[in-house]
């Protein structure tokens, strides 16, 4: 077997696990929400319309939106939003087909029931609930499909799922993960399908035994699951790491991942978090620790303009984040990831573009890319006022294919960060940014209070500071993203292979 | 004698409907006695019907059963104690044969063994061989046997009292007439009182002790079916019964329908 396959293939128990239980759970959990709701709405029809009208306008929430609003509204991450936005989700086919389904029982069968001598409440539940049993079976179907389908989007929250699969295989340009993650999550959804319609064949034919089948493949599915997870198990929790959603991020929480488990610590990779979810995640405890950007916590979250130097800014940084919220910044790992002004080599010369300042009369001629986020930052709004930016459009793209764009003449100019093995890859040139809007962006690690509470652990985690430079950095991100390369394999030769010994000693001696 | 069933001036009016659809009907009908609600599509004999087991509650007027107001007795009680006959037998789809007859009996907690010896009885006392038929699903059975089916399961509980609408339509003639003959043999067998609904006057003069002519809600002629084709007494119930003597007529020549 291809050796890339048998890569992902082994991670895929991991990630299958807590997938079907997300699904198992929120499906059951939506059952048991919406068929007592549709009873309700058989009874006094009243509520029906309502009802439906709430479900209907839930479902035309966004489902990325929906997970995305679930952990702040929640103040956590991981698998309780991922499961509230699925239960959310699942409801609606549910109850609506429930609902139908109760409601369009032939009424001389509701006439007969009565007649003879069924009380209301025996009447829905000993002829109507079950006439409508097929209706009801099929808007599980439903929902069972969407709910696979959906909870792949659980990862960007913080819970595990065939996401990870996919968000991570989509940044890393490991196409062979994305598939093995579509291909699981269809797989999975065509297979409980099955099932169910299996139990629909054993109502309609009398066939109690084919529902059994049904049942025990889906209890020991979910028992499967649920043994590999375990999510009763106690003990200490292992020490989550954290990692947003781009390729210097999967690498660096490897490289985090090396450190700990070297000490013998438990971990947990919480993977393609959405960029502000792993600060609060960090803040709330729900992730041990994580790499971030100096600059991005200066403008984002302490609201800052001023660009006092990258010294200044580090230590108003970590003294924020220990004052405001017991974080602790254990230091700059050594490089910087900036935004930065990228454009082609041969167009810059050509045009004597050397720095932003020389972009500007070039501008309302050229279209600009950046990220997903960079149009919403501060710093964009910097740059722009400061230097009195105008560009004929702009375009946001995943970074995965942003270069794609620039050298398919899309776009002119890219907002790329500095650290990317991409911008020498695609030969591109970084201006220069002489009014130093932009805050430093160097890379710092952040630990949660009990992490900062841990002297092993952090101590495990010190080395490495100011151990990864920008060259080793922006090769290790090119090994993934242009050679095509693991994320586990970049992880390896970036990391120092044994601690340095003198530092081993300074440490004991602390003690 | 008291009355098992007594309509006293019973008015329906149904709501956000127009006329009323029962007016000022009293009738009563007799223990053991088979009355006939004849009339046509919307007269409101299925009203008239469904006021004894209050499936349909009287705007005006009461309506007895065995001298007490229905409206006294809880009304899920009273059905249990009054068998209900529906066109085509109405059998619940999801349960078989055997589950659809005991559906009253389970209601009224009888024990499972006297449960399963009364389902037996009946299946056979309505002409089913038992062992055939009891696990059958009613998309099995053909009208006859559906309709069959509804008779046991109307009769499960042991009522005094059988309510039916419209039990032969919808029905092939030749069963339709084998059925009916299976209604006069368990009501003569069982000292039944049924009120039968039906648009049939045939089938209401062959089977009935009395019949009752409804039109646009109101009772235009009532007797014995002898009495009722000598003297129909109102022009409608007359040019009812002339149809009906002119069908027969056509069907089986002068010497049939002359009589009167
Ligand atoms: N549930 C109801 N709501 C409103 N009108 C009804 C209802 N049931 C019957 N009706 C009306 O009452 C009248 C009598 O109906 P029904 O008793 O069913 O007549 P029949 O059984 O003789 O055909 C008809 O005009 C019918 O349309
Ligand atoms: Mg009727």
């Amino acid at each position: 077997m291809n050796e890339a396959l048998a890569e992902q293939l082994e991670r895929l128990p991991r990630l299958l696990a807590p997938h079907v239980l997300l699904v198992a759970g929120s499906l059951a959990t939506g059952v048991l929400v919406s068929l007592p709701l549709s009873l309700l709405c058989a009874r006094f029809t009243r509520l029906a319309a309502p009802v439906l009208a709430l479900a209907s306008l839930v479902q035309t929430i966004p489902a990325l939106a929906l997970l995305a609003l679930m952990a702040p509204l929640l103040g956590s991450i991981g698998v309780l939003p991922a499961f509230l936005a699925l239960v959310i989700y699942s409801v609606m086919p549910i109850a609506r087909n429930a609902i139908t389904g109760l409601r369009e029982v032939d009424p001389a069968l509701i006439e007969a029931a009565r007649g003879v001598g069924m009380s209301e409440g025996q009447v829905l539940l000993r002829v109507r609930a079950p006439l409508a049993l097929p209706t009801m079976l099929a808007g599980l179907r439903t929902a069972t499909v969407w709910t696979v389908g959906l909870a792949t989007l659980s990862t960007p929250v913080g819970a595990r799922s065939l996401g990870n699969f996919i968000f991570s295989g989509l940044q890393t340009q490991n196409f062979t993960a994305v598939l093995v993650g579509c291909v699981a999550a269809a797989g999975l959804a065509l297979a409980l399908d099955a099932l169910l319609a299996l139990v629909e064949q054993a109502w309609a034919r009398r066939r109690p035994a084919l529902a059994l089948v049904a049942g025990a493949v889906l209890a020991s599915g979910t028992a499967w699951a649920a043994l590999r997870e375990e999510p009763w198990r106690g003990g200490p929790a292992p020490l989550r790491i954290g990692a947003k959603t781009f390729t210097e991020q999967y690498i660096l929480a490897r490289c985090i991942a090396t450190q700990l488990e070297r000490e013998g610590r438990a971990i947990e990779l919480v993977e393609s978090l959405g960029s502000t979810v792993a600060f609060d995640a960090l803040v709330q405890g729900d992730i041990d620790v994580y790499v971030d950007y100096s600059g991005t916590l200066w403008a984002n979250y302490m609201k800052r303009s001023d660009t006092p130097g990258a010294a200044r800014v580090l230590a108003e940084v970590s003294d924020w984040l220990a004052r405001e919220h017991g974080v602790e910044c254990l230091g700059p790992l050594g490089f910087e990831n900036a935004y930065a002004m990228a454009l082609p080599r041969e167009r810059a010369i050509e045009l004597g573009i050397d720095d932003v300042g020389d972009l500007v009369r070039h501008a309302p001629n050229m279209t600009l890319g950046g990220d997903y986020e960079f149009f919403a930052r501060p710093e964009w709004a910097a740059l722009r006022d400061r230097y009195g930016l105008g560009f004929k459009d702009r375009r946001s793209f995943d970074p995965s294919l942003m270069f794609r764009a620039v050298e398919m003449g899309e776009v002119d100019v890219l907002a790329a960060f500095s650290s990317d093995g991409r911008i020498a890859a695609y030969d591109l040139v970084v201006l220069d940014e002489p009014l130093e809007v932009l805050p430093p962006y160097d890379a710092v690690l952040l630990v949660s209070a009990r992490v900062a509470a841990d002297p092993a652990a952090r101590a495990a985690l010190l080395p490495l500071i100011g151990a990864i430079d920008s060259e080793a950095m922006r090769r290790a991100n090119m090994q993934v993203d242009v050679e095509g390369q693991t994320v586990e394999a970049a992880a390896a030769l970036l990391v120092p292979p044994t601690r340095p010994p003198a530092q081993r000693e300074v440490e004991e001696d602390a003690k | 004698m008291q009355p098992r069933i007594e309509w006293r001036a019973v008015s329906v009016r149904y709501p956000n409907a127009g006329a009323a659809a029962l007016k000022q009907l009293s009738a009563s009908v007799e223990a053991g006695e088979l009355l006939a609600l004849v009339g046509e599509s919307g007269s409101g004999k299925t009203t008239a019907l469904k006021c004894v087991n209050r499936l349909v509650e009287p705007t005006e007027g009461v309506v007895l059963v065995d001298g007490v107001d229905v409206t006294q007795v809880d009304p899920v009680a009273l059905r249990r104690s009054i068998g209900y006959v529906l066109q085509r037998g109405a059998l619940f789809p999801h349960l078989d044969v055997a589950e659809n007859i005991a559906i009253t009996p389970r209601l009224l907690g009888w024990p499972a063994g006297r449960i399963a010896e009364r389902v037996d009885e009946l299946l056979a006392c309505v002409g089913l061989e038992p062992r055939a038929y009891r696990r059958r699903s009613p998309g099995e059975l053909s009208g006859g046997q559906a309709q069959r089916v509804g008779f046991a399961r109307a009769l499960a509980a042991r009522p005094r009292v059988v309510l039916m609408d419209e039990p032969f339509g919808a029905l092939d003639a030749l069963i339709r007439a084998e059925l009916q003959d299976e209604v006069a043999r368990l009501r003569r067998e069982l000292g039944l009182t049924i009120v039968l609904v039906t648009h049939d006057l045939g089938e209401a003069l062959a089977l009935a002790d009395r019949v009752a002519v409804l039109r646009s809600g109101e009772l235009v002629a009532e007797g014995a079916p002898e009495q009722l084709v000598r003297d129909p007494g109102h022009p409608y119930a007359a040019a009812l019964f002339d149809a009906a003597r002119r069908q027969a007529r056509r069907m089986l020549g002068p010497e049939v329908g002359g009589a009167a």
